[in-house]
């Protein structure tokens, strides 16, 4: 079955997470990127650390590359430095060990994987709640499993 | 290319009240850290513009060829901020740091500064191939001559 991600469903989800952003008055980026870690949309807030617009999208994909939120990948990289290290290097393209991305479920039993949402230029807290507000368009549209 | 006027009412000519990130103003900048190092450690300076893209590069004599392949400036404007916190934590966190460097094509090097102007920021200038003290005190030499101009002084 088709997925449900696609670019009208990102499109809500990043504007939703922005709107999050400009509540909290921090400037960002924020990225959707499909079940192959391809971009469906990126928006890059004005003022947004422009390391954001290269992070955000990257750390959306390592939702999707390791099947887990980003955050947890982070801590198994702290106990494995080495092997992650060979991920981040031997990857053709870029990964990024950072909290704030999640995976997106679907499917019945909500195993199936359809896409990433991550956000990067805030706090890891403020990186993660603005990714939320997508990801809780996300469920609402999936019936998808909670937020983590 | 932006170009801001200085306020000041007593500027002796269009030349010194010029204050927009181009490259006479680059140079200056490169000179004046230059001029800070003196007959210390070898280095490489850089000056990018507000797109991150370089403004002037300058690799003294027997710098280190490493040096010349480094981008300090453009990692400051990216982040938006020193790079010296950020060399901090790469000592705490050095795969999520690797990982940001690969991704956005960073490099972990001290001193790097954005500049600032009235509407935000400018550019930024690096230095590299000293210590980090000694690439922290070139760079804020230049900063420091950003600063004067834009103070119209």
């Amino acid at each position: 079955m088709a997925s449900l991600l696609g670019l009208d469903l990102a499109t809500r989800m990043v504007k939703a997470s922005i709107e999050e952003a400009i509540r909290l008055g921090v400037a960002m980026t924020v990225a959707v990127c499909d079940a192959g870690g391809h971009d469906l949309v990126v928006m890059r807030m004005d003022e947004a650390p422009l390391v954001s617009l290269s992070t955000a999208p990257a750390k959306a994909r390592t939702a999707v590359y390791f099947r887990r939120p980003t955050g947890t990948t982070v801590a198994r990289s702290r106990v494995h430095p080495t092997v992650y290290t060979s991920f981040v290097m031997s990857s053709p393209v870029p990964l990024v060990l950072s909290s704030g991305g999640y995976p997106l479920w679907e499917g019945d039993g909500a195993d199936e994987l359809a896409g990433g949402i991550a956000s990067a230029g805030g706090t890891a807290a403020q990186d993660a709640v603005v990714s939320c507000r997508g990801l809780q368009i996300w469920e609402e549209a999936s019936g998808g499993r909670s937020a983590p | 290319m932006l170009a801001l006027r200085s306020v000041g009412t007593n500027n002796v000519s269009t030349s010194e009240t010029d204050v927009g990130l181009d490259l006479r103003a680059a140079q200056a900048l490169v000179e004046a850290a230059r001029v800070e190092v003196g007959s210390g450690a070898p280095l490489a300076m850089d000056v990018v513009d507000r797109h991150g893209h370089t403004l002037a590069f300058v690799r003294m004599d027997e710098a280190m060829l490493a040096a010349s392949h480094t981008v300090p400036a453009r990692t400051a404007l990216y982040l938006a901020d020193p790079t010296t916190p950020f060399v901090h934590r790469a000592a705490g966190e050095p795969v999520e740091l690797l990982s940001v460097c690969r991704a956005a094509g960073l490099v972990v090097s001290a001193g790097a500064i954005p500049l600032s102007d009235a509407t935000g920021i400018a550019g930024a200038v690096g230095t590299s191939g000293g210590r980090a003290a000694e690439d922290e005190r070139a760079s804020e030499a230049g900063a420091s001559a950003w600063r004067r101009r834009v103070a119209g002084r």
